[in-house]
């Protein structure tokens, strides 16, 4: 229990400080493995089929499908790292030191008494949601932002699991598949912003604002124009 | 428990099979189909004794939401008819970056499925299963954002899944807090939760009730946490758009009702009410910030949602009166906002921008739509004798009866501001003579039709309120210690 939420912290550092996209799918791969384990390791009453079950899947899912296919779109679009991040890797980790310290806090804040559940797991989970909405502020490339998203999946996930909490089979399971449609959709839009923008940076979709004049909007449709026509062959 | 799963999972199967449909008129007719068979059943749940059955059930409170979302459904399936027909046959030509767009079957698909998780998140009772069908409604809706495929579009999809998604992943967060102020209640259901009351942790509570506010808040569409709520709309094509001011942001504004219910119960409601008045107001004072002088219609249209969702959450929060006057707004701003969407889709299509100063004559050109967008912007505002005009009075009322002095000057003056402001925009855009190279043309009936009829039931609703609606209203507020009587 100890050793896989120390794992799980040391993931949500690693996500601060890689610069390389790739290594930040394989992390986030690793957490999804980790905490398709969790259950197991945790259940303090017998394994039904239920938890085995949904372990299972949520392996498949978080640690295996969902990295593949972001692996498939990171080489389709052929960006490999994360360049100039509106925090440097330097400050990040500083800033996820930080942020570990305010997860312990609240943990000690939150005065568990019943819980079942070693703290040190909800310190982790607490530490993954921050890290995980950090991620996503702070850097630019879409992939990133889905990385960050699901970084912060899992602690929100984990948080359940640290205050030793159970739905029912089938709402878990409907959580999970939210998640993976979730992020199946957000992998499709990013290839699309890739094809069409031929960019993936989310700091440069600044088209919609509401100071936006006729310049920009006949600028964008002149742009847009060819992009279509493609759309729609390839549709056809 | 078949009878309200059956509007769910009618919706669902339909919208699975639409995506392998190939005839664009049997797909088209299973769309409205649907649509009408899911507003019959659900006037059914609604006209019946409230059903519970554990994870779902109706109370009045769902099924003043569930009527909503199947009668606004079903003026955008219909509506949706004129819009996919106007998109195959490129109406005008400068129209054509508006009107090109994605298979027909995904569009289809993706509303039936919206319609399914809309019902589901209004007729769930089970906390964990609204959560995972208010996500799943974002997921619906996200590529219905992007129909038209441009870059413009892809941005707003884009911010609104990943917006809403963090938004709701953290009401998760909220949910496992919600579910710590009482280990011991078995089932994580609003009933049980309820029942449970004074028993429950009240610092947990606390804390659940802010950040499940927070989390569903962002998808409802409160300020500050609204931004991604003007890029969807304006993006979104009008059917589409309608949908999302007119049934979503209710069925989000529903999973902060429940918790409220909770907190209602477990002592901390003031905090809560207090909570609720304060993004109520700071949404409508941002929204008039942003109406004023706001360039492009459609997001004038977004803007007025978030304004709208403000005032029922105001009227939620200070309690009283005020409830029902927020629950009847809820309903009133739904009839309008959907016309009004649905005409802007007509003005666009006409028009081919959306930049207001560019429309110009519409009461020549485009009578109907004309008069729909001019009582549209009557209804919108508060007019009498329209609904919208007693739900913001009932709310005032209630205000000035409590002595709330200070918030009913500054929501008076927000109301006066945004009606100045929205009147100058469209009464210029319909008073005004029409260029010179616009081409008659005649309008469709399916165009306007759906928008009238639910703006003379917005009217009815002003005039004369039947009784079965006014006892859900009251049952509804008085699950909130609220109501008129």
């Amino acid at each position: 229990m100890n050793i896989i939420s120390i794992i799980l912290i040391m993931s949500g550092l690693l996500l601060l400080g890689s610069s390389r996209l790739g290594v930040a799918i394989k992390v986030v791969a690793i957490q999804g493995l980790v905490l398709g384990i969790l259950p197991i390791v945790k259940a303090s009453h017998e394994l039904t089929a239920g938890v085995w079950f949904l372990c299972i899947s949520i392996i498949a899912a978080k640690g295996i499908i969902l990295p593949i296919l972001l692996n498939t779109n990171l080489k389709s679009s052929g960006i490999t790292r994360e360049i100039e991040p509106f925090i440097s890797y330097g400050v990040s980790i500083i800033a996820g030191i930080i942020m570990l310290i305010l997860a312990g806090w609240m943990t000690v804040r939150l005065n568990l008494n019943r819980t079942m559940t070693p703290p040190i797991v909800l310190s982790a989970a607490f530490f993954m949601v921050l890290s995980g909405l950090f991620l996503m502020i702070t850097r630019k490339k879409a992939l990133t932002q889905i990385l960050g998203f699901l970084a912060m999946e899992n602690g929100v996930y984990a948080v359940g699991i640290g205050l030793s909490l159970e739905f029912p089979f089938m709402v878990e399971l409907g959580i999970l598949l939210d998640v993976v449609v979730g992020v199946v959709i957000m992998g499709h839009l990013l290839l699309h912003m890739d094809k069409e923008m031929a960019h993936t940076d989310t700091d440069r979709l600044t088209e919609l604002s509401d100071n936006i004049r006729l310049s920009g909007e006949i600028k964008v449709v002149s742009s847009n124009e060819v992009n279509i026509g493609s759309d729609r062959e390839v549709l056809k | 428990m078949i009878r309200i799963l059956f509007p769910t999972v009618i919706a669902a199967m339909a919208g699975i099979i639409a995506f392998f449909i190939r005839s664009n008129t049997w797909r088209r007719a299973l769309l409205v189909t649907t649509a009408s068979v899911h507003l019959v059943f659900s006037f059914y749940l609604g006209a019946i004794k409230p059903i519970k059955a554990g994870w779902i059930g109706t109370d009045s409170l769902s099924v003043i939401f569930l009527v909503t979302v199947s009668l606004m459904f079903f003026a955008a399936a219909v509506y949706s008819i004129f819009y996919l027909t106007a998109d195959r046959h490129h109406e005008p030509e400068n129209a054509s970056r508006y009107l090109s767009s994605t298979p027909e079957s995904i569009y289809t698909g993706c509303m039936l499925l919206l319609l399914s998780t809309m019902t589901l998140a209004v007729t769930a009772r089970h906390f964990a299963l609204q959560w995972v069908s208010i996500e799943a409604t974002t997921l619906a809706s996200a590529p219905l954002i992007y129909f038209h495929r441009s870059s413009r579009s892809l941005e707003a999809a884009w911010k609104y899944l990943i917006i809403c998604s963090v938004g709701i992943a953290i009401a998760l967060m909220g949910l496992f807090f919600l579910r710590m102020t009482s280990p011991k209640v078995s089932e994580f259901t609003v009933d049980a939760f309820v029942a449970a009351g004074s028993s429950l942790d009240k610092k947990w509570l606390s804390a659940a009730f802010i950040i499940i506010l927070v989390g569903y808040g962002t998808k409802m569409g409160l300020a500050p946490l609204h931004t991604w709520l003007p890029d969807a709309h304006s993006e979104a094509p009008a059917p589409v758009s309608a949908l999302l001011s007119g049934a979503l942001l209710n069925c989000a504004f529903l999973g902060i009702m429940r918790v409220h219910q909770v907190a209602n119960a477990g002592g901390i409601g003031v905090m809560a009410s207090e909570l609720l008045v304060m993004f109520g107001i700071f949404s409508i004072g941002l929204a008039t910030v942003f109406i004023l002088r706001q360039p492009d219609f459609k997001r004038l249209l977004a803007y007025s949602s978030v304004e709208n969702m403000g005032i029922i959450a105001l009227g939620v929060g200070v309690g009283g009166g005020a409830v029902f006057g927020g629950l009847f707004h809820a309903v009133n701003h739904s009839l309008v906002k959907v016309a009004l969407f649905l005409a802007a889709g007509n003005i666009l299509a006409r028009y081919g921008t959306r930049e207001s100063s560019k429309v110009r004559g519409l009461a020549s050109i485009m009578p109907t739509t004309a008069f729909i967008w001019t009582m549209g912007l009557i209804a919108i505002t508060g007019t009498p004798p329209f609904g919208t005009f007693m739900s913001k009075f009932t709310i005032l009322k209630t205000m000035t009866a409590k002595g709330m002095w200070s918030l009913t000057a500054f929501f008076m003056a927000f109301l006066v501001i945004i009606f100045a402001a929205m009147s100058y925009i469209v009464l210029k855009m319909v008073f005004t003579p029409p260029p010179p190279e616009m081409p008659e043309k005649p309008e469709r009936t399916l165009s306007w039709i759906m928008p009238v009829i639910l703006l003379v039931t917005a009217l009815a609703a002003g005039i004369y309120m039947p009784e079965i609606v006014r006892n859900h209203l009251e049952q509804a507020s008085a699950l909130f210690g609220g109501g008129l009587k």
